[in-house]
């Protein structure tokens, strides 16, 4: 009863805020270049070549008409890849974002970050950073299929600790082979004063799609789950499952706040060939429109019915389910082009009891 | 920017059902993939820098900030834009640091309040 209550007023909430539709946080797909091959990718990501980088004016010139519509500072560009280290005039593209008021981060990987690209970002007024470290030097260079990778994070992540102005935090990507470490990384990652970590599972895209080692078993979902709502009660770290799912009982127990996909809603991006949607792990047949075609804000404001009223996704698993209520059907990224059902439900999965073992400290 | 009367309704439903919801963390989100969102405040300075026996601009100063990484480098006409923390008091530091190709000048300290959160100043720097 005191769980419902305000899961009913959050469903109230994520109903208006669809109709509300306030962009605020708007991710920029800069390149597709990678230093890494992750096994993980759901971009499909490498050092090869393959679509050219968007010239930086373009991207500006698509969203300078946002600012008579919003107060470009409740905006976040997120510059993503791809790595978007790789693009050499980063620096100057984020301080031209913030003369037109705009606030921006980046998603890295660490793997080319150093303490010169570091203070020239923060010169140019970057506010926000995630860096991706997957767990100790073995499993994380096994994950990135580099045997630097794990340094250089850390010598990332050192930086990124020593400069307080930034709003940061570490990803960590769980899998069979790291979630037994977790414990262990929570205290070391305790120890390197890290201020907030958030766990995510690996979808089954891109390159992830047929790697089966990649995926947990439903008793690691449990294990997952009941660790981070253990140790949200006693570590110092602001310690979180992402936004990927509706996760039942533990819903609040590993989050802030009740699952809501907000792609869409709040959320769109500029990709690499102009196109434009919600969050880039999306599957690209719900792009909604192209920069090079249409004016960003038109579509931003007239489309993306298909994330803003999501009762299409009642269907397959979710057609009897009876948490569709407060799940929405889940993600947008987990649905592909067949539109016939979710493709990786946790819900369901941490649904079946498994005498699930906790994680050993 | 002006809401619609729709706009205001919804908003207001947005403060009710939220408030209701007891999830504090509604209003400050993050994207899956995505960092967090930029709610920190910071200070943005620019400023000029000019030689105080003449009064032209000076390229090639950096300007940097005391217990930060951050620096800038003056361009051609003197100028630098720079971003850093919102502390009470900002200790930037003015160096030449290109030869004598410019002529050379004395390093300079300037202690800054900050009491808003666009900075503009000029710097003069001595001729050594």
């Amino acid at each position: 009863m005191f769980n419902k209550v305000p899961q009913y007023f959050h469903n109230r909430f994520r109903e208006n805020e669809a109709q509300l539709h306030e962009l605020s946080y708007l991710f920029w797909e800069c390149t597709q270049r990678c230093n890494l091959k992750c096994l993980h990718c759901g971009s499909d990501c490498s050092s090869g070549f393959q679509t050219e980088d968007m010239p930086f004016d373009d991207f500006l010139q698509a969203i300078i008409p946002l600012q008579k519509r919003f107060k470009p500072n409740s905006i976040t560009v997120v510059m993503t890849g791809g790595e978007p280290l790789l693009r050499n005039d980063l620096p100057q593209c984020g301080r031209t974002l913030r003369e037109h008021g705009f606030r921006w981060g980046i998603v890295t990987n660490g793997y080319a970050y150093h303490h010169d690209i570091h203070a020239r970002l923060l010169s140019a007024g970057m506010g926000a950073i995630t860096l991706s470290l997957d767990g100790f030097e073995e499993t994380h260079n096994w994950l990135r299929s580099n045997h630097h990778s794990f340094q250089n994070a850390l010598q990332t992540l050192d930086l990124i600790v020593s400069s307080p102005r930034l709003c940061s935090d570490v990803v960590t990507c769980v899998h069979s082979k790291n979630i037994s470490e977790l414990p262990r990384f929570r205290d070391f990652l305790i120890s390197r004063k890290v201020k907030s970590w958030r766990l995510f599972t690996i979808a089954p895209i891109g390159r992830a799609a047929n790697n089966e080692p990649l995926q947990l078993s439903d008793q690691q979902l449990r294990q997952l789950m009941d660790f981070i709502a253990q140790s949200r009660l006693k570590a110092p770290i602001d310690i979180k499952f992402s936004c990927e799912a509706y996760v039942r009982e533990y819903e609040k127990r590993v989050r802030d706040s009740y699952f809501f996909c907000r792609a869409g809603i709040n959320i769109a991006s500029v990709l690499i060939d102009g196109s434009v949607s919600a969050c880039p792990n999306i599957n690209r047949c719900f792009v909604q429109g192209n920069i090079y075609r249409d004016q960003f804000l038109d579509v931003w404001e007239n489309r993306f019915e298909v994330m803003r009223n999501r009762n299409w996704t009642r269907t397959g698993i979710c057609l009897k389910c009876s948490d569709y209520k407060n799940c929405n059907g889940g993600a947008m990224h987990l649905w592909n082009e067949k539109q016939d059902g979710i493709m990786n439900c946790i819900c369901n999965r941490i649904r079946r009891p498994n005498n699930t073992k906790e994680l050993k400290d | 920017m002006k809401s619609t009367i729709g706009e205001k309704r919804l908003k207001i439903r947005r403060a009710i059902f939220g408030t209701l919801s007891f999830s504090a963390a509604l209003f400050v989100f993050q994207a899956c993939y995505g960092t967090l969102e930029d709610a920190g405040i910071d200070v943005s300075i620019r400023g000029l820098v000019t030689s105080k026996t003449t009064s032209l601009p000076i390229p090639g100063v950096k300007v940097s900030i005391e217990d930060q990484p951050q620096y800038e480098i003056t361009d051609e006409e003197g100028k630098f834009h720079i971003y850093t923390s919102n502390d009470s008091i900002c200790n930037l530091r003015f160096k030449d640091i290109d030869s004598t190709q410019n002529g050379k000048f004395l390093p300079k300290d300037t202690v800054l309040k900050i009491v808003n959160h666009d900075v503009d100043l000029t710097i003069s720097l001595d001729v050594q």
